[in-house]
């Protein structure tokens, strides 16, 4: 019987080292600095450039500078970023604005505090053998596309175009295979990885002026409630890292992303950068009035409109629901 | 005696053959079908690209080993116990083995989301995932087990006045430990499969690598289509250690007293 209770005790023995493990911080906080504010970011998918501006305030201590030890949270599939900050197992979090309207109508205490981007970076990739110029040239099409995605909602209910729908399943093996195929991508990853097969391919924004979804950071409302200064201080930072990262020298930031992905190259992150410069997504068009980080009542109540027209949104809900504008950077 | 050793050596070759005539032809089928490397790799670019990827890999399957290690572990302990009370009794039995199967039943994929919530994303949510994954078939086993002791054996017990602790301990948990480790087996085959998938559905890559379950993601969208076979070549290795291992343990805790190392009729 001996044996037995050996099996028993070095199984629990296992186990115990196991939890103990996992429960080590990868990321501690650097010492020697008691009086920063710890802040827990979540982002949405594994770090990328496309969150380079968070890291690029965390490389140059633009966070520190302001008092805070932020620590950036990668996400993943099914990061569900909203439930993660409304239960307070993140302080803040980025996202697309649609999701955090559509998240407040439902009942979570979520508010946007700023913006990540002015425009959604989401696109459809297309060989430039059969070009698209427009979205409505979609029509009679068979488009690669996540079901439920907003904007297939709006092209359908608001544009009329009609096209079929086949399942992103987010490779391109079919998209490679046969030069008339469309998919959705993001403008700043897939088309990079596209032309390094040898396609010819380009890349159309899905924002326009009938759609454009910001990406936005946002907080709980309790957060916010409780550490409002906080909030502003991580908005401050954060856009002054954007702006830094995609005008000045991004090394430092991507140096913080390589750490954490090995498999993304110095090439692909340049790519990214120069896509996030060349569709403006961070900056906007100044032409508009449009400035890194902000956020105005007149496009989000636009958006809830939107949302409202073409199904997405049961119920309405006010600008003020949705968002604050206290912590925008002041516009000149 | 010649007879057996050349039905040995056959049994030796026997893959080896059906092998090379299996990579005969997979270059067959590239060199009619003219498919490009990025939809059907050759193994020698497989190997390749394990050869190109192998730090990553080599990364990856850590942090994958360590959530099917969680997991099984995890499994092994909780399925010991939950087997025990359901064994010791028909009233316990009856009334928790119907939601057991409920849970069995309920697909895993389904509750990722809430998993997601509750464990937390990353390692605690792969090792959740990797438990329910690897949970049942111990469960299931070792109940049968439990209930399958020697009905003389159990009779001579009930006899002499044996507690029913004792019967448990003495009797049933020896009896059983034959179906335990058969459940663990399948288990061991299953965790590394569910800590990929937990990877896959609730990873975030924190502390620089994601697994292998991550690179499955990060291959597929940079189209690296050998490297992805290259990390499923490698979970397969991962999966033959686990599955090793507790080859090991079966004949660890059995060879010594139970038929099946004795017997030469199988």
């Amino acid at each position: 019987m001996t044996k037995l209770k050996l099996l028993i005790a070095s199984s629990i023995l296992g186990l115990a080292v196991v939890i103990t493990g996992c429960g080590k911080k990868p990321d501690a906080a650097l010492p020697g600095s008691p009086a920063l504010v710890k802040v827990r970011f979540q982002t949405d998918w594994f770090p990328q450039p496309e969150h380079g501006g968070y890291y690029q305030a965390l490389a140059k201590g633009y966070y520190a500078a302001e008092g805070l030890d932020v620590e950036i949270l990668p996400g993943g599939p099914n990061a569900q970023v909203m439930a993660s900050v409304a239960t307070g197992r993140a302080d803040l979090g980025m996202t697309n604005g649609d999701d955090v309207i559509v998240a407040v109508a439902r009942g979570l205490p979520i508010k946007m505090v700023g913006a990540e981007m002015q425009r959604d970076p989401q696109g459809i990739l297309f060989h430039t053998e059969h070009p698209l110029r427009d979205l409505k040239d979609l029509e009679g099409k068979t488009v690669m596309a996540g079901a439920g995605s907003t904007w297939i909602q709006v092209l359908e209910k608001k544009l009329g175009v009609k096209f079929n729908l086949v399942p992103l399943l987010g490779d391109l093996a079919r998209f490679m295979n046969n030069e008339e195929f469309v998919q959705q991508c993001f403008v700043t990853n897939e088309p990079f990885f596209a032309r390094q097969r040898g396609a010819k391919v380009g890349a159309l924004l899905i924002a326009s002026d009938s759609y454009e979804p910001y990406r936005v950071m946002f907080t709980s409302s309790e957060f916010l409630g409780k550490h409002s200064e906080i909030v502003g201080k991580f908005v401050r930072a954060s856009v002054r890292g954007w702006v830094d990262y995609l005008s000045g020298d991004p090394a430092p930031a991507n140096q913080l992303l390589a750490a954490k992905r090995s498999d993304l190259s110095p090439e692909f992150m340049a790519y990214s950068i120069k896509a996030m410069n060349d569709y403006q997504l961070v900056s906007g068009d100044p032409k508009k009035g449009e400035a890194a980080g902000q956020l105005t009542a007149a496009r989000l109540e636009k958006q809830i409109k939107l949302l409202q027209e073409v199904g997405v949104l049961d119920k309405p809900v006010a600008v003020s629901d949705v968002a604050t504008f206290e912590f925008l950077p002041k516009t000149h | 005696m010649t007879m057996k050793k050349t039905s040995r050596f056959l049994i030796w070759m026997l893959p080896v053959v059906s092998g090379l005539l299996f990579v005969a032809l997979w270059y067959g089928v590239r060199a009619v079908s003219g498919l490009k490397s990025w939809i059907l790799p050759t193994p020698l670019e497989i190997m390749q690209a394990a050869w190109q990827e192998r730090g990553r890999l080599f990364a990856a399957v850590g942090h994958t080993a360590l959530g099917a290690l969680g997991g099984f572990l995890l499994a092994a302990v909780f399925a010991f116990f939950t087997s025990m009370l359901l064994g010791v009794s028909r009233i316990l039995r009856a009334s928790l083995y119907p939601w057991l199967l409920m849970l069995q039943m309920t697909p895993v994929i389904v509750l990722t989301p809430v998993i997601m919530l509750w464990a937390g994303p990353g390692m605690p949510g792969i090792i959740t995932i990797t438990w329910l994954i690897s949970f049942f078939p111990i469960v299931a086993n070792m109940t049968q087990g439990l209930l399958s002791a020697d009905l003389n054996h159990v009779a001579l017990f009930r006899m002499c006045n044996a507690r029913r602790l004792q019967e448990m301990r003495l009797l049933r948990l020896p009896s059983a430990m034959p179906y335990y480790l058969t459940g663990l087996r399948i288990a061991a085959a299953l965790a590394p499969t569910g800590a990929i998938f937990g990877e896959y559905m609730v990873g975030n890559s924190s502390g620089g690598t994601g697994g292998l379950g991550f690179l499955v993601y990060s291959y597929n969208t940079q189209i690296k289509i050998p490297a992805l076979f290259a990390s499923a070549l490698t979970s397969c290795l991962l999966g033959f250690i686990f599955v090793a291992a507790v080859s090991w343990l079966n004949w660890a805790v059995l060879h010594k007293w139970h038929d099946s190392f004795e017997r030469t009729d199988h």
